[in-house]
């Protein structure tokens, strides 16, 4: 029972990211950045920006 | 040797649809490179459960016990990193036409002072960045209430991202910028064999180890259903963390993602992050708009909680039978919340900031690993008034 709970919580949680791609959809991304967008590794991706110094659009 | 359970098939069926699902949404949608990034999600998960490759735990049984096997299973790995990172960090991708870049972040008070947090927190939570998707993956209760704390944290720290930002810095310092290839190498490598000789010595101190062996052993004859041993585990997230680099073009990192779905979720309830500083940075603000498929650290991230429900199912081990008393659910909540909050500030977690920013060279992952386990140290004192 308890881990029909638990799969509940998981399958719900999985539910709303699908939900949110279908409803937000995908209007940048950021893995298609070209040669040329990023400028050296000292401004390279560190984790608490997501890559925001990484990507120019 | 270690009992093999029996396997869990309804559980492995669970993980194995919703993982072939993902793999369809992300490359018919999205793309090749956000697919393959999952896949790598899988198997670092997957990983993470079977080597039980968690830092917390490690670094309690040092401070505690002196039992150095997780801390020089995790040098070995940061070693190994360390040199696969450097050859490869400003080299092409083999998947895509780009370069691949590190996770450099500044040194700065706020990375102090988010690592001192994350590692008094991370004692309190019971797992890292890493540690509670992995463990939250394989049905651990505690850990889903700590993760959800985990988020808040993370968008309450980006709420107050500029005061942070503003504290003094010292810049983002390269070592493979400011340095040669073989400078590099030779004080990473000579920093983290000191590291792991000194914690050896300490380990056969106390506990009178005579050998390097336990961390290299196999106790089980089952490589899919048994455990691994911590030093496969080191190799093979070495091994997804290069794969990463390929496919995604940078390491792998975890937080940023949980911020995220934060402040999707604070959105849905009429909060206007979307007016906040970090949410109108570049890549914040694109992400908060897209598609929380299209951030390759959600995708991953996804993977590793797939992965270990997976690989604890096949293990017989898919468990949430642990009993939640107020006293724990107050830990989880207190060290999910302050985990977050100090990996915004501390530009990431163990994985983004510690593996990823030694591994890349960048000397704020030194600088989180010292504070980080001096909070850890406190927080190993202040769990004895919750656990």
């Amino acid at each position: 029972m308890k881990n029909i709970l638990y799969l509940l919580i998981l399958t719900t949680f999985f539910a709303v990211i699908i939900y949110d791609h279908k409803y937000s959809g995908v209007a940048y991304n950021p893995l298609f950045h070209k040669e040329g967008e990023t400028s050296g590794s000292i401004n390279a991706m560190p984790c608490g920006l997501g890559g925001a110094q990484n990507h120019k659009h | 040797m270690i009992v093999i359970k029996k396997i869990e098939t309804p559980i492995v069926l669970f993980g194995v649809i919703f993982t072939l699902l993902f793999s369809y949404i992300t490359y018919s949608t999205i793309g090749l490179r956000h697919f393959l990034v999952f896949a790598i999600g899988i198997g670092l998960g997957f990983t993470l459960y079977k080597a039980a490759f968690g830092f917390t735990g490690g670094w309690r049984n040092f401070i505690e016990k002196r039992d150095s096997s997780a801390l020089r299973a995790q040098f070995l790995m940061l070693a190994l990193a360390a040199i696969v990172f450097s050859f490869v960090i400003g080299s092409k991708s083999f998947v895509y036409d780009g370069t691949i870049v590190g996770a450099i972040a500044p040194v700065s008070l706020s990375v102090v002072i988010g690592s001192f947090m994350f590692g008094l927190a991370m004692q309190l939570g019971g797992g890292c960045g890493s540690g509670t998707l992995f463990t939250a993956g394989s049905g651990n209760t505690k850990m889903v209430i700590s993760l959800f704390f985990f988020i808040i944290g993370s968008v309450a720290g980006t709420y107050h991202f500029t005061f942070w930002s503003s504290l003094p810095s010292l810049g983002g310092i390269s070592l493979l910028d400011n340095y040669t290839l073989v400078e590099t190498l030779t004080f990473q490598l000579s920093l983290i064999f000191t590291l792991y000789l000194t914690v050896f010595i300490l380990d056969k101190k106390r506990n009178k180890i005579t050998d390097h062996n336990n961390i290299f052993r196999f106790d089980s004859s089952s490589l899919l259903r048994g455990p691994w041993p911590l030093f496969l585990g080191s190799v093979l997230l070495v091994l997804f963390n290069f794969l990463m680099l390929h496919a995604a073009g940078h390491p792998w990192s975890v937080t940023f993602s949980f911020g995220l779905w934060g402040a999707k979720l604070a959105t849905l309830i009429g909060v206007d992050v979307s007016s906040w500083d970090y949410w109108q940075l570049s890549y914040p603000a694109v992400a908060l708009e897209n598609s929380l498929l299209a951030d390759p650290t959600t995708v991953s991230n996804l993977g590793i909680i797939l992965g270990a429900l997976i690989a604890s199912a096949l293990s017989g081990n898919f468990s949430n039978q642990i009993k939640i008393d107020k006293k724990l659910f107050l830990a989880a909540m207190i060290g999910g919340f302050f985990m977050g909050y100090g990996a915004r500030l501390a530009f990431g977690c163990n994985i983004g900031a510690l593996f990823s920013g030694i591994a890349s060279g960048s000397m704020h992952g030194w600088v989180w690993f010292l504070f980080a386990f001096m909070g850890s140290y406190f927080g190993v004192k202040a769990r004895k008034f919750f656990y």
